[in-house]
């Protein structure tokens, strides 16, 4: 492949990144190519080397998201960093994509029972409207709502940690699939 | 009969998947170390690193610039730009104090770790003595 045509590949394939971080990246392998000609290497060889440019144009886009997901956490940021990393290969679609979704669920289900949790009083009271059997209930529903609150802090404390856990997993992820297509 | 040549093949592929994937990360260690000990000891641009990198380690030349890109991002390095007679203008790679305390604890690490392995390939520490 020739130089010209192997940076035009990278260059069309990150386009979805910020300008300068595009003119960056172009230019260390603007600088790469031009290096390895001074000792005589040829074009086709230089790209060889390098890798599938469409590849390496999809690892620097992933490892982008993944940096962006780190630094500004958002549900957003991180899904958007799971596709970028669907994008390398059938094997993420199980090892990656199953375990976020089954993190979404897990985290899902504990916000809406603690909801429920905490709002029973209020479900008592509707079930049950103001008699005696609703006063006698009520202590009852009122220890559910603290263990409604247990249970919203467990989630809210599990989403952090599986936030950060999957963007470690999405890291050592990219590095598995760069090893792979070297 | 087939039960069982099912079976073994099904270890030894996820065998050799396991063992793929830990070289992966242990290359990938390997690799930050070289990089962090060969700018710790002189700034350093790009290409120069590829080169002298492909000396010694079997290495696609495009894994390098992803992780000079990342732990410049993590604040390991700083960069500059270096006009050159030659070609065109050189990014050099500059350890930050972070860059230099994480290399300290890689080459500990390290340390540590050859020696253990050292000595249980040389047959000393174990009870087998």
């Amino acid at each position: 492949m020739s130089k010209k045509d192997y940076l035009t590949t990278i260059a069309d394939n990150i386009r979805k990144l910020p300008k300068d971080e595009q003119n960056e990246i172009m230019m260390e392998y603007e600088e790469h190519f031009e290096n390895a000609k001074l000792r005589g290497r040829s074009e086709n060889e230089i790209a060889q080397k390098l890798g599938n440019p469409k590849l390496i144009a999809q690892e620097i886009i992933l490892q982008y998201k993944i940096t962006k997901a780190e630094n500004q956490p958002s549900f957003n940021n991180l899904y958007k960093a799971v596709l970028a990393t669907l994008g390398l290969g059938i094997v993420n679609l199980l090892g990656v994509l199953v375990p976020f979704i089954a993190g979404i669920v897990v985290i899902a289900a504990l916000f809406i029972g603690s909801v429920y949790l905490l709002l029973s009083p209020l479900l008592l009271l509707i079930q049950d409207g103001f008699t005696a059997d609703f006063a006698i209930k009520l202590p009852t529903a009122i220890g559910l709502v603290g263990f409604g609150l247990i249970i919203l802090l467990g989630g809210i404390k599990l989403t952090t940690l599986g936030y950060r856990g999957m963007i470690a997993y999405l890291n050592i992820n990219r590095e598995w699939i760069r090893g792979e297509s070297k | 009969m087939y039960y069982y040549n099912f079976s073994t093949l099904q270890y030894s592929v996820l065998y050799k998947v396991m063992v793929i994937k830990m070289n992966i990360q242990f290359k990938k260690g390997a690799l930050e170390l070289c990089v962090l000990s060969m700018i710790a000891r002189k700034d350093r641009y790009g290409y120069e690193l590829v080169e002298e990198i492909s000396l010694n380690f079997e290495v696609s030349e495009g894994t390098i610039y992803p992780l000079l890109r990342r732990l410049t991002k993590e604040g390991v390095f700083s960069t500059y730009l270096m006009e050159s007679t030659e070609g065109p203008p050189r990014k050099y790679y500059k350890l930050t104090p972070k860059g230099m305390q994480m290399k300290e604890d890689l080459v500990n690490e390290w340390n540590s770790f050859s020696n253990r392995m050292e000595m249980i390939i040389e047959g000393r520490g174990t009870t087998n003595e």
